[in-house]
């Protein structure tokens, strides 16, 4: 019997080689309860290679300072907040900073709109609660109580979009650092190593937004969306590569001029100015983030290799690329057109594209 | 004779903590240091009273004031401190670089035995030895290396040891640097001969090997090297200069990158990031930010955090901001920019006393005067009136000379605004006074150049390049148009240009259009070439037709009076343009905001008034818009704000158009006493312009009995004031 194949792998699994050979290598002083030092932490993120020759890959594309600030933060014990539109990397971070610093990227709450203070203290399990009243063993902990107890960190997904009362419960947390328990008279305090990283949208509407009380707990670290083409298009195939694809794709399915096509489409409209500068444009009300553009890729190249002829087409990508667009049918439409007519039509390299779009539009 | 060497970085704390305290160790009885040897009269001054820095010492070439070189100080300097010792302690400091006579000469370039400094390429072997520490910024190398130490100590024999290497490794020295290192060794020779015990020899680190050679490269040599430069006879003296001068972004070559925070390394040692955060805190206060004092406590924390990760030893300037950024700014790069001016480049200004202070502007000035025929106005002492009749040459050289000291910011000359004197008129009044405080701000200008005309070019040339606000670049562009700077007047063309493309907010560029065709219609006199003001409007004309109607829609009743006042010179400004296209596009666009709905009331009736004026309407029309808008659901404001657009342009249309007059007329009398008192401050400003004997016809009008007022008004105003008296309180009369 084969091993089972899981959709997800976990960063700690994934990279347990690497994680190794970091640890094995930075003989710098560690913060208690982590597994790498702070400096070894950043290697791991932004990737390059050992004395040992052996290489470390690049998990985050982007200006090495932000991940110093992050881990930074981290080790001097404040909070990390990590904020940006959709699709640019929060989770993915924060996934890999866990991994590295306590190898345990698993202790994750999801924030939504109707989560309870439950889920960031403990619960009962109330058949004991019942038999033999309130007691420690009674009690079922919340992934932030687990990492408190463990000396690790937790992760909070969407921080602004749990309700203001609810997120208040962090304030104990983050600055006694313990988490009381009123019905049994006692506390748990965290052990060295405890830290939370929370991420938050920046697009949403209707959020709520950190008191000012909470706010001075996190520092603040904003994943920006990539500067230049070339850092995008190197992103996409990097995480492209990383994918788990259910069934093997032939190595040319994305060829490298689809991908800078659709990036370059993408951000234009998204800058609301052409790459080249000198003439704005109109941006359309969809994000068209890096992650965007990944899976509008995916898609194509699933429906040119089982569909079509086992390479994206031009046909192929406009479909993705106009739904991607198209969010806001009546306003996105004349916007979407008129960068049609103004910008790919004149390009030599996008006019199969232009065709292709024109028609899916009319 | 016992003779030291060290090797400084210019403007670099840490160099000059080094030196003072190596000065105190070894104290010298002369300091020989690299600065031209013309300079060496004014070191008296240093440490004086007269100077507060930071300042610089301008050199120029005494024929032609416009050929100059700026030797800038700070406190931090080392060359300050090291002159500042030796004249607290009564020692000798000479001056013993190559003096800039020789640099001025050209000669010398002319022959190739000098190298101007643009066609100079820089090897930097220091760029590499930062790589080789594992520092991938220069700067931040140097910094960490050898400023930013807190114990004074003596590290300049390892400078030297490094440079010494350095050298070695290094391509031959420029021509340049040869002759400077030779001048520089015939120096040292000369001074050795004096009857000094010790000797401390201050220069460039780089130089280091090449001068302490100076016993054992033959003179001789060094002679032959020297002999064939000309020199030429050059003018300097000291000139204020500020931080912001200073820093690189100015352009300055051999400047630093943030003088404020040098400064704070200077003062305050190891304390310096501590204490800079707290300036952050608090100018981020200034501008309204709530920041705690425990908030910049967590940010020293983070830059200390972030220091270690980056193996420094105590956190720098990149290590300040990237916490400023994440503790105070909520992650946002954007709030170091609100305050960048004070925190990073500083405000420091220095200060040269008048008994010092010479101004080669004034020289240039005298001239200028002379020429104008104007010398006399330096002695007056009243203030002294001047009407100048553009089209004579000699007026038109001192109207220019006048706004060219205006964008100096030189209190001389004042334009005076006349009541009859039109804009694009041929005369200027200007009122003339010469005091000391012209005097100040006309040597604080000799930053900006030694002629007025360059000096003005080069400031305008300067704030265009700052500038973002279309709005300001117009009023730069106007100023260099009266000021006649042919040059700058294409750069701001440009940057125009350049700005539009962020920045097309249709009813900032409305305003534009006004000022640009005045320019266009006065501009011929100041004989400036104004096609690319043309090429402007071809841009920008279209650009507010096409947007008109939807920024119209966005305007508020508040905002109405002031955005119908701006239709208004627009059109004026297209009248007198005469250009068919842009009249027709703009015509389309009015015709546009009559049909739409939510727009504000006055802007539409103005819009409608323009149109009725230029017969593009008909009288039919505009009386079933207005007689919907007065009798239909619209209450009475909208109607009394739809009568002030409608009237604005000229409200004598009342007098001789009977059947709007009839309609308001009737409007007016229906209204209740409290819609009317209401009403009346907004029907009053639609009366303003008119002029009292145009009021007294539009009453007589109303009188004639066939307006059919007359028998309304003793139905309708039962009780109330009579309709004559009603008008009166209209007209204000």
């Amino acid at each position: 019997m084969s091993e089972q194949m899981f959709l997800h792998q976990y960063a700690e699994e994934k990279y347990r080689e690497e994680l190794e050979g970091l640890a094995a290598e930075y003989k710098d002083p560690k913060p208690h309860n982590w597994i790498l030092s702070p400096r070894a932490v950043v290697h791991f993120l932004i990737g390059g290679s050992l004395k040992s020759k052996q290489k470390i890959s690049p998990k985050y594309f982007g200006d090495k300072r932000l991940m110093e600030v992050a881990v930074a933060s981290l080790a001097t014990d404040r909070a990390l907040l990590l904020v940006g539109v959709p699709g640019t990397a929060k989770t993915w971070v924060s996934e890999h900073l866990s991994a590295a610093i306590c190898g345990d990227s698993k202790i994750l709450v999801q924030g939504t709109a109707g989560i309870m203070e439950d889920a960031l203290r403990y619960s009962w399990n109330y058949a004991s609660l019942l038999k033999d009243g309130p007691s420690m063993e009674a009690i079922v902990p919340s992934p932030v109580m687990y990492a408190m107890q463990t000396g690790k960190i937790a992760r909070i997904e969407e921080l602004t979009r749990i309700p203001s009362d609810v997120q208040d419960t962090l304030l104990t947390i983050l600055s006694e650092k313990s988490l009381p328990i009123p019905e049994l008279n006692t506390e748990i305090r965290a052990l060295a190593g405890f830290n939370i990283i929370a991420t938050s949208n920046t697009k949403d509407k209707g959020v709520n937004e950190l008191s000012a009380a909470l706010q001075r707990r996190f520092n603040v670290v904003q994943l920006p969306l990539p500067k230049h083409l070339k850092d995008e298009v190197q992103i996409v195939q990097t995480r492209l590569k990383a994918m788990d694809f259910q069934i093997e794709l032939p190595k040319n399915a994305i060829p490298e001029a689809s991908i800078i096509k659709l990036v370059k489409v993408f951000r234009e409209l998204r800058n609301g100015m052409v790459d080249e500068g000198a003439m704005k444009l109109k941006s359309p009300s969809s994000g068209l983030s890096t992650a965007e553009a990944i899976s509008v890729l995916n898609n194509a190249a699933v429906l040119a290799v089982h569909f079509g002829d086992g390479v994206i087409s031009d046909q192929d990508l406009a479909v993705g690329m106009t739904n991607a667009v198209l969010k806001d049918p009546t306003n996105d439409k004349p916007i979407f057109n008129e960068y049609l007519e103004v910008v790919m039509k004149n390009r030599k390299d996008m006019t199969g594209l232009y065709e292709a779009c024109k028609k899916l539009i009319f | 004779m016992e003779i030291r060497f060290a090797g400084i970085r210019h403007h670099g704390p840490g160099s000059t903590k080094n030196l003072v305290y190596l000065l105190e160790q070894f104290d010298p009885d002369a300091i020989l240091i690299e600065m031209p040897q013309e300079t060496e009269a004014l070191f008296e001054h240093i440490g004086s009273a007269l100077l507060k820095a930071p300042v610089s010492i301008l050199v120029h070439d005494k024929k032609d004031p416009s050929r100059v070189s700026y030797l800038p100080f700070t406190t931090f300097s080392p060359e300050w401190q090291a002159i500042q010792w030796a004249n607290k302690h009564e020692k000798k400091v000479h001056a013993i670089d190559l003096p800039l006579g020789y640099f001025k000469a050209t000669e010398n370039y002319k022959q190739g035995l000098l190298k101007d400094f643009k066609t100079l390429k820089f090897s930097n072997p220091l760029a590499q030895m930062a790589q080789l520490a594992g520092f991938s910024d220069m700067e931040k190398w140097w910094n960490e290396t050898f400023e930013q130490h807190s114990e004074e100590q003596d590290s300049f024999h390892l400078i030297e040891y490094m440079m010494d290497n350095l050298r070695d490794l290094d391509e031959p020295s420029n021509k340049e640097t040869l002759v400077r290192e030779a001048f520089m060794r015939e120096q040292i020779r000369a001074h050795a001969k004096q009857d000094y015990e010790r000797v401390l020899v201050v220069v460039g680190a780089w130089h280091i090997p090449a001068v302490k050679q100076w016993n054992n490269i033959k003179a001789a040599s060094d002679k032959m090297l020297l002999k064939p430069l000309k020199k030429i006879k050059v003018d300097q003296f000291f000139i204020p200069w500020s931080y912001e001068q200073i820093s690189i972004s100015s352009g300055y070559r051999a400047g630093v990158f943030s003088p404020a925070w040098y400064e704070h390394l200077y003062k305050y040692n190891d304390e310096a990031p501590d204490r800079w955060l707290i300036l952050a805190g608090r100018l981020l206060r200034k501008k309204g930010f709530v920041i705690s004092p425990a908030q910049i406590a967590d940010a020293a924390l983070l830059a200390r955090q972030l220091a270690q990760m980056r193996q420094l030893r105590i956190p720098g300037i990149l290590e300040c901001w990237d916490a400023i950024q994440s503790i105070m700014g909520t992650g946002n790069r954007a709030i170091l920019n609100l305050v960048w001016s004070d925190l990073v480049i500083g405000k420091t200004v220095g200060k040269v006393d008048q008994s010092i202070l010479a101004a080669p502007l004034f020289k240039d000035l005298e001239v200028q005067l002379k020429k104008a025929r104007l010398s006399a106005v330096l002695k007056a002492s009243d203030r002294l009136k001047k009407e100048l009749d553009l089209r004579k040459a000699s007026h038109l050289h001192a109207s220019r000379l006048f706004h060219r000291l205006q964008i100096l910011d030189i209190p001389f000359a004042q334009l005076r605004k006349t009541s009859n004197a039109k804009k694009g008129s041929f005369s200027e009044h200007w009122s003339l006074k010469w005091t000391d405080s012209c005097m100040i701000k006309l040597s604080e200008a000799g930053v900006w150049g030694t002629q007025i005309e360059l000096a003005a070019a080069h400031k305008l040339e300067h704030k265009t390049g700052s500038s973002e606000h279309l709005g300001q670049l117009v009023g730069y562009l106007e100023q260099s148009l009266q000021a006649q700077l042919a040059s700058v007047f294409e750069s701001i063309v440009d940057r125009i240009f350049e700005v539009l493309v962020f920045n097309d907010e249709p009813r900032q560029i409305l305003t534009l259009i006004a000022p640009l065709v005045n320019m266009l219609r006065y501009g011929d006199l100041r004989k400036m070439n104004q096609s690319s003001i043309l090429e402007l409007l071809e841009r920008l004309v279209p650009n507010v037709c096409s947007y008109l109607p939807e920024s119209s829609a966005h305007i508020s009743e508040e905002d109405a009076e002031l955005y119908v006042d701006e239709l208004m010179e627009f059109n004026h400004a297209l009248d007198l343009l005469e250009e068919s296209d842009y009249v027709e596009q703009f015509h389309a666009a009015l015709m546009r905001i009559v049909k739409m709905d939510q727009m504000s009331a006055e802007v539409q009736a103005a819009c409608i008034r323009l149109l009725l004026d230029k017969r593009l309407l008909d009288d039919t029309f505009v009386l079933l818009f207005l007689n919907k808008v007065l009798t239909g659901a619209q209450d009475w404001a909208y109607a009394a704000a739809w009568l002030k657009g409608f009237l604005r342009s000229n409200p004598d249309l009342f007098i001789y158009n009977e059947p709007f007059r009839v309609l308001v007329d009737q409007w007016v009398n229906q209204l209740s006493e409290d819609h009317f008192r209401s009403a009346l401050p907004t029907l009053r400003k639609a009366f303003a312009s008119m002029q009292r004997s145009s009021a007294g016809q539009l009453l007589t009008a109303l009188e004639t009995p066939n307006s059919g007022m007359i028998g309304m008004e003793e139905s309708i105003f039962e009780g109330h004031p009579t309709w004559e008296a009603t008008l009166r309180s209209i007209l204000h009369i």
